[in-house]
Parts: structure tokens; sequence; C-alpha cells
């Protein structure tokens, strides 16, 4: 099935995760069954306090090539800023543009987005820890992705997203309707986000995360009848989007089609995962009628499925509903077994374990997965990855307040 | 936030993708001191209901954000649309900072234990947008944008983006762009206890997305244009109080947004203005 020059590619990837910093390298991991959780102390004000997590292990710099910042600038940053700047640079590189150059459209018809869920609440508390008073006052700040915007030298339209856990996701769907209207010759999008000490004792306090502090690598378990909550992570993903017929006249790479996009709200609680799986499985639909596809033609699912009771149940339901007998075909697999939750960047993430998925021929698997709960009955790849021809992918992405969407992603042929 | 007044670039007449209908909207203003009691007041006659205490754990934007929709769902009455399946994006500054001072002083003096677990899902980006949705059962998709000086741009052009995929997938619904923030930004001692009593705006505006090619109809619009002189970008750079946006809607003028250097988001006026209540300049005189 030949790709529509108007479909919309990805021709570049830059990430900082717990897998990795690489598409080659998230690949490796995912393929492996590698977990990146451990154990991670957020203690404050001299208080020890550990959960588990999967912690980014070293933030790359920009690549001179696309942003040249003066000697120890990157590092002074925050780790959020580090997370966006050092994955969005490299995604441009990744991609060949050359910002200015002549293969590159012009500054102004290129967009940022950027799936960011808390990011004052992050840049209050860095502060704060850090002694300052910016929580309590009036300083207003540019945003993240204005800085983004600022120091990679793109003056198109930008903005922040969030969709809590599905903020990046949202994030590549609008950059698509940017790109399909015409608004934008390229869009550097994606999503990151940071550890911080009161999110982390937020969603400990709210009984979401799990509570395996003595076996973190055992702790993320989609799917599996003692899940007992989500374990948080931390990264940042990036892409450069294009139209295809742009991305075949400079011979860009593309690593895969954006082809489909649904979203639907739950509209049930603040809080709470809904177990309703109506509106969960309007979105799956609506993904695969955007995308043109029947759910008889997707080869792999990447679940949302963060490791809670509630939620994960939900999602296996609602992908039978979306999929009705298909669904016993098709297999579906939950990377943030191995990545934890990425949060605002896990959609992006997990657009990469497709991407992986289609490029090396292989379905990532729900590592600790031992006993399959039997309210989550699906076609589950439990513990190793498995070899197999994947063409098209779905991938899940739920959020606090009911925010639900599906991203479709295809071999660009 | 930069504006100007006049007539938008690239005059078209057909409908261009994202454009939207503005069928209707509201602005509330209310005082840091009075929000609480905000939350607890009935709905305004003639809307729809929430849940009982939905609002106690929202944020300041949150609460003027609701009621802001709430008026404008109010004032339509009898006319208001089927809500299944709207969308809501909402573009706040600075939401949830109160509770974020009180949460970061609570984490030094108690340590994790003294962190609310409504800091997050109740006082984030995604908040005003996700109590709208849930309070009022919109099940269309739901974002929060912006976050920053520029939340009022953002806003304007996600909604618009959100307008092209509804249209064909929904066509009936509408999406409900809130903007919220402060006039003037709330101070706090180091307790988290206010010093001031700012005053917290919100506004709603009810969108219809219209299908791309059709005539563009003599009514109220937002619709996003190509700004091609790159020597008349200036006029939309800038940064404006959302009050003063607020008061352009009010007075029915039209109104240029810069969205980066390429792109301007045009509200455009019909015979009744925006339709504040407030009879305004035609699509001509404007």
């Amino acid at each position: 099935m030949a790709t529509s020059t108007s479909a919309v590619v990805i021709t570049g990837i830059g990430a900082a995760t717990p897998l990795g910093n690489s598409f080659g390298s998230i690949a490796d991991a995912l393929a492996a069954g590698r977990s990146g959780v451990g154990r991670y102390d957020a203690g404050t004000y001299g208080r020890p306090q550990e959960y588990p997590a999967a912690v980014v292990a070293d933030i790359p710099s920009p690549p001179a090539s696309v942003v040249c910042l003066p000697p120890g600038d990157f590092g002074r940053r925050s780790r959020l800023e580090q997370l966006a700047l050092g994955p969005a640079a490299w995604a441009i590189h990744d991609a060949g543009l050359e910002l200015g150059g002549q293969q590159a459209p012009p500054p102004d018809r290129i967009g940022v987005i950027a799936g960011i869920g808390a990011e004052q609440l992050k840049d209050w508390e860095r502060d704060y820890l850090d002694g300052g008073h910016d929580v309590f006052g009036p300083a207003n700040r540019l945003t993240l992705v204005q800085r983004l915007a600022a120091t990679l030298g793109i003056g198109g339209p930008s903005t922040t997203v969030a969709a809590a856990c599905a903020s990046s996701g949202f994030a590549l769907a609008l950059a698509r309707s940017w790109l399909t209207a015409g608004w934008v010759d390229a869009c550097l999008v994606g999503g990151c986000d940071v550890l911080s000490p009161t999110a982390l004792a937020a969603f400990h306090n709210l009984r979401a995360l799990s509570r395996r502090e003595d076996h973190p690598q055992q702790a993320s378990r989609p799917f599996d009848r003692d899940r007992d909550g989500f374990v948080m992570g931390e990264g940042g993903v990036f892409f450069m989007l294009e139209r295809r017929a742009d991305a075949d006249r400079r011979g860009a790479r593309c690593y895969g089609e954006l082809a489909g996009v649904g979203m639907s709200g739950d509209a049930s609680h603040m809080v709470t995962p809904c177990s309703n799986p109506t509106e969960a499985a309007r979105a799956i639909a609506a993904a695969l009628a955007d995308a043109g596809l029947t759910a008889e033609t997707i080869d792999y699912i990447n679940a949302h499925a963060a490791g809670t009771p509630v939620g994960d149940a939900a999602e296996a339901a609602a992908i039978r509903t979306a999929l009705g007998p298909a669904a016993e075909g098709i297999p579906v697999s939950s990377t943030k077994s191995m990545s934890g939750h990425l949060i605002s960047a896990a959609s992006a993430f997990e657009a990469v374990a497709c991407l992986a998925a289609i490029d090396r021929g292989f379905l990532p698997p729900t590592i600790n997965l031992d006993k399959p709960d039997e309210a989550c009955q699906l076609v589950h790849v439990p513990h190793t990855a498995i070899t197999g021809k994947v063409e098209i992918a779905a991938s899940n992405s739920f959020g606090f307040g009911g925010a639900n969407l599906c991203l479709v992603l295809k071999r660009a042929a | 936030m930069p504006m100007t007044t006049g007539m938008p670039h690239d005059i078209q007449d057909t409908v261009t993708p994202g454009t939207c209908l503005i069928r209707g909207g509201q602005v509330i203003t209310v005082r840091r001191s009075e929000v609480a009691e905000l939350a607890r007041q009935p709905v305004p006659a003639g809307g729809p209901s929430l849940p009982p205490r939905f609002l106690r754990h929202a944020d300041e934007q949150t609460v003027v954000g609701m009621r802001a929709v709430l008026q404008t769902l109010a004032e339509a009455g009898g006319d208001a649309h089927d809500l299944t399946f709207d969308a809501v994006v909402a573009a706040s500054c600075r939401a949830g900072q109160p509770t974020a001072a009180r949460t970061m002083v609570a984490l030094q003096q108690q340590g994790p234990v003294g962190v609310t677990p409504h800091v997050v899902p109740q006082c984030s980006l995604h908040s005003p947008a996700s109590a709208v949705s849930v309070g009022l059962g919109m099940h269309g998709p739901t974002i929060g944008v912006g976050g920053g000086p520029a939340a009022l741009a953002e806003g304007l052009l996600s909604a618009a983006t959100l307008a092209m995929s509804l249209a064909v997938t929904q066509p009936a619904a509408a999406i409900w762009l809130i903007v919220t923030g402060w006039d003037g930004p709330p101070a706090l001692d180091d307790k988290a206890t206010p010093t001031n009593d700012s005053t917290c705006r919100g506004l709603a505006l009810c969108l219809k997305p219209l299908a791309a090619g059709t005539p563009l109809p003599e009514a109220a619009i937002l619709r996003i244009d190509s700004c091609k002189s790159p020597n008349s970008l200036e006029e939309f750079t800038g940064d404006r109080p959302l009050w003063e946006f607020c008061e352009r809607l009010t007075q029915g003028r039209a109104t240029h947004i810069g969205c980066g250097r390429g792109l301007a988001a045009s509200l455009i006026p019909g015979e009744m203005g925006f339709g504040f209540g407030t009879p305004a300049t035609t699509r001509e005189a404007a």
C-alpha cells in the first residue's frame, strides 16, 4: 500500500529515555525486554523517600550542528528543559534538516508542539527546592516551548499541550493537522516529563503508584493479576513531522506514517480511570476510521496499560469493543512494563516503540506479566519479544480527566 | 497577545480549514477571595447542572472558566445545542499557582505525606478543560494549552486545529475555548497566604466548526490566516493582558493575534458583534 504524498510522515527522532537515547538503542532495549526501572530517592529536606522509578541516566546535549550553546549552558538549564531541548535538537539532526539551509523550510514555516502536563508546577518546585520564591510571586516566564523555539531558531506557530498522560499524543495529533492544513511545512513535536518529589508524592498519596519499592524491576506489571499501580518515569521524545511529498523531495528517511488519530473524552471523573470502555473504544475506532483501515489490518497494539487495576481492565475491554472479533488475533503489549510511565512523554515514547516494531519486525513484550488477569483478556506478548512483521500499529494513551487518544502508525511504503 | 484592528490578510469568501462560527461567549471576573464562594454557588438558571460539590478541589481558574461556560449556556437557554460530543480547549496562564505554593510549603514542613493528591489532577494545565468535560458530560477531545504569556494565541490556534477534525467527525458538535488568567498575578507570603486580592478572569467562547470550502457566513468567526508580508508582522507581536482582549470582544472589534511569525488567528465580528450582547460594528465597518 503506497503512502499518499499528502500523508504526514516521521523523518526524525530524538530521545532521552530510561531505555536509551536513540531510536536504535530504544529498539534494542525493547527487543531484549530490558527494564529501565530502578530505585529512586526523591527525598527532600533531608528526608529520604524511595520509589520504584525509571530515570534517564544521561541526557544528550544538543548536537552543535543544530544549536551552538555557550559552554555550560545546557547543564544550567532545568532537567525538564534538558529533556526537551536535547531530544528536540537530535530530532532535527536525525531528520537531516539544516535549519536556515536550502533544503529546510523557512523558520516561520516550522512549528513546535510539546506535550507537557505540569510544567509550571515543576518549574516552581525546582525553584523552591533551590531556595527560590517564584511560586509566591508574579514572575511570568516564557513557557518551555517558547524557549525551545527561540533556542532552536524556529519562528512558526508553537504551543504547549496538556492532556495528562496523553499529552504528547495530543501534540502529535495537532501537529498532523497543522501539516495537513498547510499551516506549517515541518513540525517539531513531542513531549517531556521529569521525576519530581511533588508529583511522586501526589501520585503515591493518590495510591496510584506501585508500592513494590523492594523489587523495582518487578513493579511495573501491566495486565498482571498482581499489579498494584504504575511506576513513574521521566524522559523526552521528539519527532520531526513532514508531509510525505516534502520528505521525498529532499530524500529524507521516513520512519513511518502517522496515518490516523482518534480522540474522545470519558467525561467520567477528574482522577479515577473510567471503568466504562465506551469512549476509549470510540477513540480507537475513530483512529482506524481516520486512517481508512479496518481492525483486521492492525498487526500490533501498544497499550496505554500503566499497571493500575481499573485502567488496564478498562483498556482491555475497550480494545475488544473497538476491534470486535479481530481483537482475538492482534497482539497487545504494554512497554510501560519496561520504560515505566513517562507521563507527558509516554505517548511519544510509545509511538517510538511502534515504529521500532515496524522497522525491526518484532512485537515488544509486556515484561512481568506472570499471571495475566482474566479481566484483561487480550492476545498478550508476555516476557519476551516475538519476531513478526508489523506493517500497521496502534498506540493508546489515556490521561487524567478522561482524555483518550489513539494513534495509528504504519510503514511508509 | 498582539492585537490590531482591521481586516485580516488573505481575505477569502469561503471557509478555510479550522474556521469556526463564534456562537456566543461570556466573560467572568471575580476576586480571588470570592472564588471559593463562586464554586459553591448554584449554577446559573436555564443552564445545565453540575454534580454536587464538583468544584471543591478545583483551582481558581477552573472555577472561573467553568462559570463562564455555564453562563454562556444559560444565556443560550433553549437554544443550547446537545453537548455530548463537544470538545474543550482551555488556555490558562499560571493556573494552580496558589495550590502549588501551599503544596511546596506542605512538602517542606510535613514531607511527602503533606502533598495533596489533587495538585496534579486538579491544578495542572489540563485541569480547567477536564473539569468542563467531566462536569458537563462532554465526550469530545479535551486539552489544556499554553500555561504562559502566549496562552490566548495558543488557545485560539489549538481550537481551530481541533475544529478541522471535528468538522468531519462530529459536525454537530462545538468546541469550548476557555481562556483564563489573573489580571494582576496573585502575591503570596512565604506561608503561601495571599497578600493581595487579584482578579481572576475567565472567557468562554462557543465555537462551531465550519466545513472547509463552504461559503463564509455573515456572522462572527474565528479563522487562521497566513501572514504573507514579513514587514507587517510586527503588528501581531507583543504581550497584552486578557482583560484587554475581552474588552475588544465585548465591543465587537475585529482582532488579530499572532501565532508565531507565520500565522494569525483572526476574530471577525458579525452584525451583532461576537455575541456578547453588545451591538458592534458590522463586518464591512470593521
